[in-house]
């Protein structure tokens, strides 16, 4: 097994948290729950964090699984700088996003899931990691070449096969011949 | 329509039943709710309760249902027992696409409870502010159905103090954190994260069984004497005379454990199980070092025996105390030894690897202890079902074919086995066939015994050969063009390049074999299986007279 990045389930562990809290903020802006600023306050802060955490960050080994559209967030948070790729920042970002959704009934769990996330990442930022953008670099085409005998590239040239009817009454004579 | 009844109607039929079954039970458990001895409860919460209440109980079924596809013996013993039912066996090897559709389903419904009961609680806080003379005077009724009875209590810290808040929590926080470490990406790549996370699920039976049990939902006790439809506007002085008594209220014991007490016995059965196999002697008979870093253990366990196909979880104490790692058997029930092929890929392999001295050129002294679990069933068991089978193995999904095709070989060779199985289509697609040279040896040595006992075609088997070639193998292959053996394979049979032609493929088989069953197995990557699924659909006739294709793909 490889490394565990823990990083990796924060960030997963971030998304379910904020999609929680926006349910609750949703329920909370209702006219049933006192302090209805706190609904709407999750509301934000959930959609806020959506768009932090929506781009994954690159592994450290093998290939990252980007997610859909998330290269133009990553394109603006990797302007952040410091911000966004320290993960001590977000563990302590996180603890002061729960706190506030601890004072409204409907969003107290995704402040507590909130408190989660800080603790993963904190164990993250403990383990050295840190966010990097995925998928900026430039693919260069010269850089995947034969490297010592294993054929990295796709051929460029499909495989030549029979035209197709041909193709199709060999294979028909091959199967219907072979019994045994 | 008719070709796609045949592999997906089974499915279809279950789904059906079930979501009627989860209907029925949340209409039903809707309308008790709406019974009389209520009338006072949904007085002061409104309708939050019955929707609280029915999405609780439909949890619990599935909370139940969901334990099932997991207990791998019970599924195994299944297999085993249905032997002549293919269809309803079938279904058994969606063991784990059921376990996920069962736990998004869980989720959504604990959204559903989660919210109703925000509602219903923040409802019996402001009960002691309503300006309505009966919400007032049930919420200050001593033993009466609001369980908050301060009447400035703030809604979280009140919270904390009922066991269903407390344990509510608990459920919603084991529930986020098994489902946020098990998506895929955390899955494929993390597999430990998963794995160990996932056991919050004890915490979450325990709590799903204690969240009940305080009984915080109060129903009225004397309906017969106080009707709460004729009593409800003589709140104000009329209560306590004959006709309206006070009313009485008592709380439901929680029900839950009647529901998850039997699944979650015999998952722990299932663990013992495993616990008591781990102490079952296991001996490295042979410890066999391939190409591309892949060893083969030999093993012997007295009284184990597999079908072909299955898979073990292998332990080693010495490694880890808690992992088990699964691994396709690639011994066949004929062989004498239990055999594995493992890749040296991570830590666990690397270290196993490390302690049977496979690194070192020193044989280690002592051999280390080994414990399997298992053998565990998929879908290639049902192989000799077919008289025409179609074997698909994709990259590492070549794995469980090994097994496959040397016990369809033993099988044909014995005189006493009558072979239902009269054709054995192979493809073998991968990128290349390095770390896989084992698999080609295997290939090999079969066909050195078909040519010797004269049955060269015996198995018709191709070779695809995806990611391409290099200047040096390309030199190659046009050199040895004419060449009885392929060059790369060394096989009889001739590498192809690219990716097959399924559409192809599927029509000449079909015109091949008319009224003829077929049963095609993949193995392998996700993206062949809709593929594959929809040409067996669609080659398929409903008369007798056409071939008919069933789809069996294997779970990694």
């Amino acid at each position: 097994m490889r490394q565990i990045e823990w990083s990796m389930w924060a960030n997963e562990q971030a998304l379910t948290s904020a999609l929680l809290t926006f349910i609750g903020g949703v329920m909370g802006i209702t006219q049933v729950f006192k302090n209805w600023g706190f609904g709407l306050y999750g509301i934000i802060i959930s959609i806020l964090v959506g768009l932090f955490e929506y781009p994954r960050g690159k592994r450290m080994k093998g290939t990252t699984n980007e997610r859909m559209y998330q290269r133009f967030i990553t394109v603006a948070l990797s302007k952040l700088g410091f911000f966004s790729q320290n993960y001590f920042i977000r563990f302590i970002l996180y603890i002061l996003i729960g706190v506030p959704c601890c004072f409204q009934l409907p969003i107290v769990l995704g402040g507590i899931c909130f408190f989660c996330t800080s603790i993963i990442y904190f164990v993250a930022a403990m383990k050295g990691e840190s966010w990097k953008p995925a998928g900026l670099e430039k693919p260069d085409r010269q850089g995947s070449q034969v490297v010592a005998g294993v054929v990295s590239n796709p051929p460029p040239v499909p495989p030549p096969r029979l035209p197709e009817d041909v193709a199709q009454s060999v294979l028909q004579r091959q199967m219907s011949g072979r019994r045994i | 329509m008719g070709n796609w009844l045949l592999n997906e109607l089974p499915k279809w039929i279950l789904f059906t039943a079930w979501l009627a079954l989860n209907i029925a039970l949340f209409v039903n458990t809707y309308l008790s709710y709406m019974a009389d001895k209520y009338v006072y409860l949904r007085v002061l919460i409104g309708h939050g309760l019955p929707f609280a209440r029915s999405s609780a109980y439909i949890i619990n079924v599935n909370s139940m249902l969901i334990l099932l596809p997991v207990c791998r013996n019970l599924i195994s013993f299944l297999r085993g027992t249905c032997g002549c039912c293919t269809r309803v066996r079938r279904q058994l090897d969606r063991n784990i696409i059921v376990h996920r559709f069962l736990a998004y389903w869980i989720c959504l419904l604990s959204i559903i409870h989660t919210g109703a009961h925000c509602y219903n609680f923040e409802h019996f806080v402001l009960a002691h502010h309503s300006s309505d003379g009966l919400v007032q005077t049930l919420s200050n009724l001593p033993d009466g159905p609001n369980p908050i009875k301060e009447p400035n209590s703030d809604a979280i810290k009140a919270l904390f103090k009922f066991i269903p808040g407390v344990t509510g929590i608990v459920l919603v926080l084991a529930l986020v954190l098994m489902v946020s470490s098990s998506t895929n990406f955390i899955r494929r790549s993390y597999f430990e994260v998963f794995w160990f996370t996932h056991h919050l699920f004890v915490i979450y039976y325990i709590a799903i069984v204690i969240h009940g049990m305080q009984g915080v939902v109060k129903a009225q006790t004397n309906i017969d004497v106080h009707d709460p439809n004729v009593c409800r506007d003589q709140y104000d002085g009329g209560w306590g005379t004959a006709t309206c008594p006070i009313p009485t209220f008592e709380g439901s014991s929680g029900s839950s454990w009647k529901w998850v007490v039997g699944p979650f016995a015999l998952y722990l059965l299932e663990r013992c199980v495993r616990l008591y196999r781990s102490f079952q002697p296991v001996t490295i008979h042979k410890v066999v070092k391939h190409p591309s870093r892949t060893i083969e253990l030999l093993l012997k366990k007295p009284g184990f025996h597999a079908e072909v196909g299955q898979y073990v979880f292998l332990h080693c104490p010495k490694i880890s105390q808690l992992e088990w790692h699964p691994f396709t058997l690639t011994s066949c029930p004929e062989d004498e030894n239990i055999s594995i092929h493992l890749r040296i890929v991570g830590d666990w392999t690397s270290a196993l690897a490390m302690a049977c001295g496979v690194d070192s050129d020193q044989q280690p002294e002592k051999l280390p202890r080994l414990a399997i679990d298992g053998p565990f069933g998929t879908a290639s068991e049902d192989v000799f079902n077919y008289p025409v089978v179609l074997l698909v193995g994709a990259g590492i999904g070549v794995t469980p074919f090994a097994s496959v095709l040397k016990s369809i070989w033993y099988k044909y060779n014995d005189e006493n086995v009558q072979l239902k199985l009269e054709k054995v289509y192979f493809y073998w697609i991968c990128p290349d066939t390095m770390s896989f040279e084992w698999f080609a040896d295997l290939l090999k040595s079969l066909e050195r015994q078909m040519v010797a006992k004269g049955l060269p075609q015996f198995l018709d088997y191709n070779i695809y050969l995806t990611r391409g070639w290099d200047a040096n193998q390309a030199r190659n292959i046009v050199l040895h063009e004419e060449a009885v053996y392929d060059v790369v394979t060394n096989l009889r049979h001739k590498t192809h390049y690219g990716r097959p032609n399924w559409e192809q493929i599927f029509s000449a088989m079909a015109a091949a074999h008319p009224a003829t069953k077929i049963g095609v197995f993949l193995c392998g990557p996700k993206v062949l299986s809709p593929t594959l699924r929809q040409l067996c659909n669609r080659h398929s006739s409903v008369d007798t007279a056409g071939a008919r294709f069933y789809f069996n793909k294997e779970n990694f």
